[in-house]
Parts: structure tokens; C-alpha cells; sequence
């Protein structure tokens, strides 16, 4: 093969990379431009159709696959929705030793972690702690109110400060737009990979565990609708432990805690549902 | 930035493989996908002259790396030429498995579904002709244009991705591109 005319077809591909037009191009080799300006035009075409750009979808959608399966391979759940209730409250009662033996410095510097951040784990656990030590129920309704408002707070500076984290908050379906729903305020991207529990629609209260992303939104890997307790926070908690047959006491907490979490005003702490089963890595 | 530093050195396409696997945290793994998935799915759809399979390829890619990392396989020394060999590899395997559909009509017509490569490309004829031409070069030729005209490649990270010098590679792409001329008739 003639090393001269290979050489020159790679001087004229660089040409027109740096815009050169194809004449200009040939023009550098005037030998062999007959020879290279086929392949040249070919070149062009070719160029043209690698260049096309890639779809935003498809770059969405192959991210969250992704993540999902760094997140599967370290052997992390997706949903700490999941997460056994004995397992949290051995983390909360370890927390509560850690404390007493003087950790309240690390308790302050938790104060203002974020999702992702080394010190985060330990800011929920302490939230944990809180919720299981609070008796008084209309107490404990309050901070888990406070929480709330906390978590979508973080996925707010989350998603200002353009952060890729795993995030989970509950909030209020408030408006659909092209790509998902609004909760809450946070833009929530749902597609073909959300797994969706219930139905979606305005006013409904939903749990959402998903990935935050640089554009401003979060990525859900699952929404669920939360099923409010005809019987729950509306009603008297008087009448309702009243109403409760005994053998209640008796049954294991709801797995997912959604119900029992709203209703619970029986007062009976050994019965007290995990309250706090949206707590995230 | 922590994240940054972390990271810079997998940019640079050297890595450590167990360093890598301390760092399946979604931020890192976002910073590797951010910066190679274009690439990928570029080199990836220029081979198939499908979208659709690019996109389940190129994010395929990835999972492969992470799993491969997770099991003490991943690359050793370069990520980007392991994310591209491995890329080559299943795109190898989806035009088998298209082959073997007996019947099934070849998906040269693809490209013409998608709204960004008729933007690019002169007409619908010339752009079945090219994916069409393109399958009938061999592997290492394929390749070498879709990492050069695809990817975007340099010749020379071309060279290093392919694991052969400046001068195998231009006389590789001369070829190929002689042989894409060759198939598509234009000869002159």
C-alpha cells in the first residue's frame, strides 16, 4: 500500500475536522486527489452520521439503569422501604450508646448533612432515635411532619447544587407535566423503568425513591402511593383505640408502615409501627 | 473537589480496578458514565444504525463493567479501550443473533426513523446504502470507522484504543474506507 497516499488521506480527514472544506483539502495533495476525494466524500458522509447527536432519553433512561445496578452489585436495596424494622431500631439503639458516651459533636456536624455524604447515615439514625423515644403521638405526628419537610428540603439543595444522589422523601402529587409529576415542589421524572405502586393523581400522597439529576429533577426508580387509613388521623384517637379489637395488639406491624404510621393512636408502644421507614443510606 | 480527584485518573484511562470498586458510589459512577456514554452509544449506534439498540447496548456496557469490576475482572490499566472492546464484542453478538433471524428483514431502514440522522444525512437512499455497505466490511474495519467518524476519535486515541500503532491504523482506515467505496459502487 502506498504510504504517501494513506498518509495524505489522514492529512485530509484532519483538514476537514478542523473545517476545511473538501477541496481545500485536496488542494494539499494535489497527487492523489482523485484517488482520495471518493473516499473523502464517503468520509464526509460518514462523519455527518456519527455526528448525530445523542437522544436525551436515551442517556436518561441508560443512567438509571446504571446506578441501579452499581446500587444492586454493592448490595445496597433500592428501597430502605424494605428495610427490617429490628435492624433499624438495633441502628437507633446504637446510636442512643453512642450518644451517651459523649458523640454530641458528631451530632451537630450531622446536623446539616446531605444524601451521599459520610455523615448522613448517622443524622437518620439519630432521627430514628427521636420518633422511638417520642411517646405522645400528636408529639410524634409533628416531627415525622418536620422530617418530611426536611427531606424535601434536601433534594431541593440536592438538585441546586446539581448533586447525583440517591434520595427519598415523601411529598404531594401537586401537577403532572410531559415528564412525570410535581411533588411536593420537586420536578419527579417517571418512565418505563419507574415501578409505580397505585394510582397516580393530584393530591395524592406519595413515597418516591429515586436518583437526583443534573437537571434540576429527580429520576424515580419508584413512586408509591400511600394509602391512607380511613380510620386514621381525622378521627378521634380515643374511639379509635376503643374500636380496636384487642387481638390487634397482637398482629405484627405492617410490613410497609404506611397505614399504621398515619393511625397509630392507640398509644401502645410496644405496637408502634417503624416510623420512619423512608430512611435512606 | 473530592470527587474530582477521584475520578481524574480514570479520566485519564488508567485505573486502579480495586480503587474503582471502593468507588461504586452513584457519584462516581455517574462521573464514568457521563463521560463515556456518549462515546459509547455513538460508536455503538454508528455500528447498527439503530437508536434503540444502541441505547440498550452502549447502558449494557456499562452494567458489564461494573459487574466485571465487582467479580476482580475489570480492566486493568485502560477503561476506555475496555468499555470500546467490550462494546465491539456485543455489537458482534446483536448482528449474529440479527442474522440468525431467518426471515426477518435487516433493520437497514432505522436510520431513517430517527429525526437527528435525517437532519444529517443527504437522503434516505445514501443512508441505507452506508449502514448497508458498512456490514459488509469486516470487523476491525468497522470499528476503526466508527471510533474515527462515531466516537469522534483522534487517530491516535483510536491507536490506543485499538491496541495498534499510528501507522496500522491509517492503512486500517484507507481499507476501509476503500472497501466502503467499493461497496457502494462509486468507484471512480
Amino acid at each position: 500500500m502506498n504510504r504517501k497516499l494513506v498518509a495524505a488521506l489522514e492529512d485530509c480527514l484532519q483538514a476537514l475536522q478542523a473545517g476545511a472544506t473538501l477541496e481545500q483539502a485536496l488542494a494539499e495533495h494535489p497527487a492523489f486527489a482523485a484517488r482520495l476525494r471518493p473516499l473523502l466524500e464517503i468520509a464526509v458522509m460518514e462523519r455527518e452520521r456519527g455526528n448525530a447527536p445523542v437522544p436525551e432519553n436515551a442517556g436518561t433512561r441508560s443512567r438509571v439503569r446504571v446506578l441501579a445496578a452499581a446500587s444492586r452489585l454493592r448490595g445496597r436495596r433500592f428501597s430502605m422501604m424494605d428495610r427490617p424494622v429490628l435492624r433499624r431500631l438495633a441502628v437507633s439503639l446504637a446510636v442512643a450508646v453512642f450518644l451517651l458516651a459523649g458523640g454530641s459533636g458528631l451530632l451537630s456536624a450531622s446536623a446539616t448533612s446531605l444524601p451521599g455524604e459520610l455523615l448522613y447515615p448517622f443524622k437518620r439514625s439519630v432521627e430514628d432515635l427521636r420518633l422511638v423515644l417520642t411517646v405522645d403521638q400528636e408529639k410524634k405526628v409533628e416531627i415525622e411532619d418536620q422530617l418530611y419537610d426536611l427531606r424535601i428540603d434536601e433534594t431541593d439543595t440536592l438538585l441546586e447544587e446539581n448533586r447525583v444522589v440517591w434520595v427519598d422523601f415523601d411529598g404531594i402529587l401537586e401537577q403532572q407535566t410531559g415528564s412525570g409529576w410535581v411533588v411536593s415542589g420537586i420536578p419527579v421524572v417517571i418512565d418505563a423503568q419507574t415501578e409505580v405502586e397505585g394510582v397516580l393523581q393530584p393530591g395524592a400522597q406519595v413515597e418516591v425513591r429515586g436518583v437526583t439529576q443534573t437537571g434540576g429533577q429527580v429520576l424515580a426508580e419508584r413512586i408509591r402511593v400511600e394509602e391512607r387509613d380511613q380510620s386514621g388521623e381525622d378521627g378521634d384517637p380515643e374511639e379509635e383505640r376503643d374500636a380496636t379489637p384487642e387481638a390487634d395488639q397482637d398482629d405484627p406491624p405492617d410490613p410497609t408502615g404506611q397505614e399504621s404510621d398515619r393511625s397509630s393512636d392507640s398509644g401502645d408502644d410496644a405496637e408502634q409501627p417503624d416510623p420512619t421507614e423512608t430512611d435512606d443510606d | 473537589m473530592i470527587a474530582q480527584s477521584i475520578l481524574k485518573p480514570i479520566f485519564l484511562g488508567v485505573m486502579d480496578k480495586s480503587a474503582l470498586m471502593n468507588r461504586l458510589d452513584p457519584q462516581a459512577v455517574a462521573g464514568i458514565f457521563d463521560r463515556y456514554y456518549p462515546q459509547v452509544f455513538r460508536f455503538v449506534r454508528y455500528r447498527l444504525a439503530d437508536e434503540y439498540q444502541a441505547e440498550d447496548i452502549a447502558s449494557e456496557v456499562f452494567v458489564r463493567l461494573l459487574e466485571a469490576i465487582q467479580a476482580q475482572r475489570g480492566p486493568e490499566r485502560n477503561l476506555r479501550a475496555w468499555l470500546f472492546s467490550t462494546a465491539s464484542h456485543l455489537v458482534n453478538d446483536q448482528m449474529r443473533s440479527r442474522y440468525r433471524r431467518q426471515g426477518e428483514q435487516l433493520r437497514d431502514s432505522h436510520p431513517a426513523d430517527d429525526p437527528h440522522l435525517d437532519e444529517h444525512v443527504q437522503s434516505r437512499q445514501e443512508r441505507r446504502a452506508l449502514a448497508a455497505g458498512l456490514r459488509k466490511l469486516t470487523g476491525e474495519q468497522q470499528n476503526v470507522l466508527a471510533l474515527r467518524f462515531g466516537a469522534g476519535f483522534s487517530l491516535e486515541e483510536t491507536s490506543a484504543i485499538m491496541k495498534k500503532n499510528v501507522n496500522s491504523v491509517k492503512q486500517l482506515q484507507f481499507r476501509a474506507l476503500a472497501a466502503l467505496q467499493r461497496t457502494l459502487g462509486v468507484e471512480r
